[in-house]
């Protein structure tokens, strides 16, 4: 259904991103919902996005709100508009993937840990943890995006707590 | 062992670790349902409050530190 959206030009890309974009590289970790990222086509002669014509395209084929999700299948969805720099290269960065034969794309895990770093709840930094103890993540590839984006000091604090043996 | 339980975890197909991600959810919300979470949380605010107004020195529902037995606050 989200692709038949891409198709029918109600979004652009999307990425999973989230536990569920996390599961693509590591064991997977139970999760209430799935987090996409989209890219919004301006309407025309505007310049503000709105996420109300994925709802309204969604809505129109049976799905429901709950709460700032809505559900697709059985899965509550949370569609997220890039709110930074960080977050719309990781979008333009994601590679595709399938699905049961179902093209999909997926954040990158280096820009899954920056995110995570950025957004900093203890779930996120126990996530953090999971792509080091698996080598799942690219440390010259992270440094570079961190020191693209930002949460450097973030990440030097976090590196100290729980990545130094 | 356990690190490789997981690497081999996360080794499966997308699709698969999708499927399991799937049960892990309906586990949840079976759960949710069937109201055993909220008995659990009731029960530990249950301690919580019991942990504050303390009748002796750091007494909580189910543990009083060694030494502190008898000593009841005013």
């Amino acid at each position: 259904m989200i692709n038949g959206m891409q198709t029918e030009g109600v979004i652009g890309k999307y990425a999973i991103a989230g536990a569920v974009g996390a599961t693509f590289y590591l064991e997977p970790s139970a999760t209430a919902d799935i987090e996409i990222f989209v890219m919004l086509p301006a309407p025309p002669g505007s310049s503000l996005l709105s996420l109300a014509p994925i709802y309204k395209y969604l809505a129109a084929r049976g799905c429901r709100m709950e709460g700032e999700r809505i559900v697709v299948g059985d899965w509550p969805v949370q569609f997220l508009a890039p709110r930074n720099a960080l977050e719309q290269e990781a979008l333009a960065e994601a590679p595709e993937t399938d699905i049961e034969g179902a093209r999909t794309w997926v954040l990158t895990a280096e820009h899954l840990v920056a995110i995570a770093l950025q957004t900093g709840r203890a779930k996120d930094h126990a996530r953090i943890v999971q792509f080091f103890e698996e080598n799942a993540v690219n440390t010259d590839k992270l440094k570079r995006v961190l020191m693209k984006h930002g949460p450097t000091p973030k990440w030097e604090s976090f590196a100290r707590k729980y990545l130094e043996e | 062992m356990e690190l490789d339980r997981r690497k081999r975890l996360a080794s499966l197909p997308f699709s698969e670790k999708i499927r399991i991600l799937e049960k892990l959810r309906d586990r949840s919300r079976t759960i949710a349902a069937s109201g055993l979470r909220k008995e659990a949380v009731r029960q530990q605010m249950r301690k919580v409050q019991v942990g504050r107004n303390p009748p002796g020195p750091l007494h909580t529902a189910d543990w009083t530190p060694r030494g502190a037995e008898g000593q009841g606050g005013r």
